[in-house]
């Protein structure tokens, strides 16, 4: 199941997404990749930067039934359990200034978002 | 892609191509064009149609779905989580459409949407989406806000690459899905079919993304009319043997021996909404005379052609 940090507010989420952000562009500069002057990671296209294919933020904070702010884990990445060095993945380098964040699964039953009105015969 | 077919030997006529339907051509996405695709390490941040100069985006990093050199059938493709990755693409749309998409899923337990659009976001249509149980299905409004839904009588195979596609068309009133060029489910429309002015989302539905597809999408072709069915025919075994899984259709559909070839109608239709035009060098013999093997067809531009002495 798909496993998210969960924040009582907006403002502690979008935080944490910030503090993703920040370690992230690290890792993403080392790869080669470049960074524009809004903090946006530059995709490539056939080797060569490509404006229009950016990664603004590693997710946008979502407010379930319950009042809390939930953000997607970084583990949700498969390439996000590479080890950045021995011992540590992507994921856990980009979570090293979170703390220690309560985190959750998303049962899928209905119980964090409402079931979309879903059409069908 | 350049849109170049060039001369072909006599009894070699080209493939057909979807690039043959001109301007109907809405849309086409193929990860067979790996410079079309645009990485953030794994993650795929922009897809770029072959026509159009539209892409579809992402710009989350926990929504981007991923590419794979080799994830269907053994060549590249787009994989989608089936709980947050989907892309974004504005692309005019019609009343009056045909889409396409070579994919696979690997659950049947929820529907998966493949592309959708709708004019309302508080709506759910969906070009193609896998029904609950693997049909293909596919919705439309009307500008009352009722919907008619075709499903496949066929289902797919999980972790199985097929060939799906819908067409609806407003002027006789009718939708229809396939898979594998097969399995036609139908329905017939009331009303005037509702103007789509969303955007397009793959991989997710229009409205607050959700029926997530867990699978992966490998070509998907968006065209603004009702295709005939010898053209869906074409289209459908153009890209199923593009990605090798011809075996796959309909026994109904007469291109599973060999692939589908163009027509020098849909040649000369093609040439000439590129300012082209077909020369038929059989009536053509003093320029057929000084080429070496000399092709049976030649598209050449408007303003003339040269020939290598």
């Amino acid at each position: 199941m798909t496993r998210y940090l969960v924040y009582p507010t907006q403002a502690e989420a979008q935080a944490a997404v910030d503090a993703i952000d920040a370690r992230a562009r690290v890792l993403f500069r080392a790869a080669g990749y470049a960074i524009d002057a809004q903090g946006a990671v530059i995709g490539k296209r056939d080797g060569a930067d490509d404006p229009s294919g950016v990664t603004t933020t590693w997710d946008i904070s979502r407010q379930r039934a319950d009042g809390a702010w939930i953000v997607a884990h970084p583990e949700a990445r498969a390439a996000n359990d590479a080890e950045v060095r021995p011992g540590v993945t992507r994921a856990d380098y980009v979570m090293q200034d979170l703390g220690s964040p309560v985190i959750e699964a998303d049962p899928h039953d209905g119980t964090w978002f409402p079931s979309p009105a879903v059409l069908h015969p | 892609m350049p849109a170049r077919f060039g001369a072909r030997r006599l009894g070699g006529r080209i493939l057909w191509s979807p690039l043959l339907l001109g301007s109907s051509l809405a849309a086409w996405w193929s990860a067979l064009q790996s410079s079309s695709i645009t990485l953030a390490g794994s993650n795929v941040t922009a897809w770029a149609s072959i026509v159009g100069g539209i892409s579809a985006t992402q710009v989350t990093g926990a929504n981007q779905p991923t590419y794979a050199a080799s994830g269907l059938n053994g060549l590249p493709t787009i994989s989608f989580n089936g709980s947050s990755s989907y892309m974004t693409a504005n692309v005019a749309q019609s009343a009056s459409w045909s889409v396409q998409a070579v994919a696979s899923t690997a659950s049947l337990a929820s529907y998966g949407s493949i592309i959708t659009s709708d004019n309302d976001p508080a709506r759910m249509a969906q070009y193609l989406r896998i029904e609950t149980g693997g049909a293909i299905g596919s919705i439309t409004f009307n500008t009352g806000g009722s919907f008619s839904l075709a499903a496949t009588s066929t289902t797919v195979l999980t972790n199985t690459p097929f060939v799906c596609a819908a067409i609806r068309s407003a002027t006789v009133q009718s939708i229809a899905a396939y898979l594998n060029d097969g399995g036609q489910g139908s329905a017939t429309p009331t009303g005037t079919a509702q103007a789509l002015t969303q955007v397009i989302r793959l991989g997710a539905q229009t409205n607050t993304p959700s029926l997530f597809l867990n699978g992966k999408i490998s070509d998907l072709i968006l065209v603004n009319r009702a295709l005939t069915t010898l053209e869906r025919q074409k289209m459908a075994a153009s890209r199923a043997w593009a990605f090798g899984v011809q075996s796959s259709l309909d026994a109904s559909t007469p291109y599973r021996s060999s692939p589908p070839r163009a027509s020098l109608a849909e040649l000369e239709q093609w040439a000439d909404e590129h300012g082209w035009r077909v020369i038929d060098l059989a009536a053509h013999r003093e320029q057929a005379r000084r080429i070496y093997t000399p092709p049976r067809l030649l598209i050449v531009p408007h303003h003339g052609w040269r020939i290598a002495a």
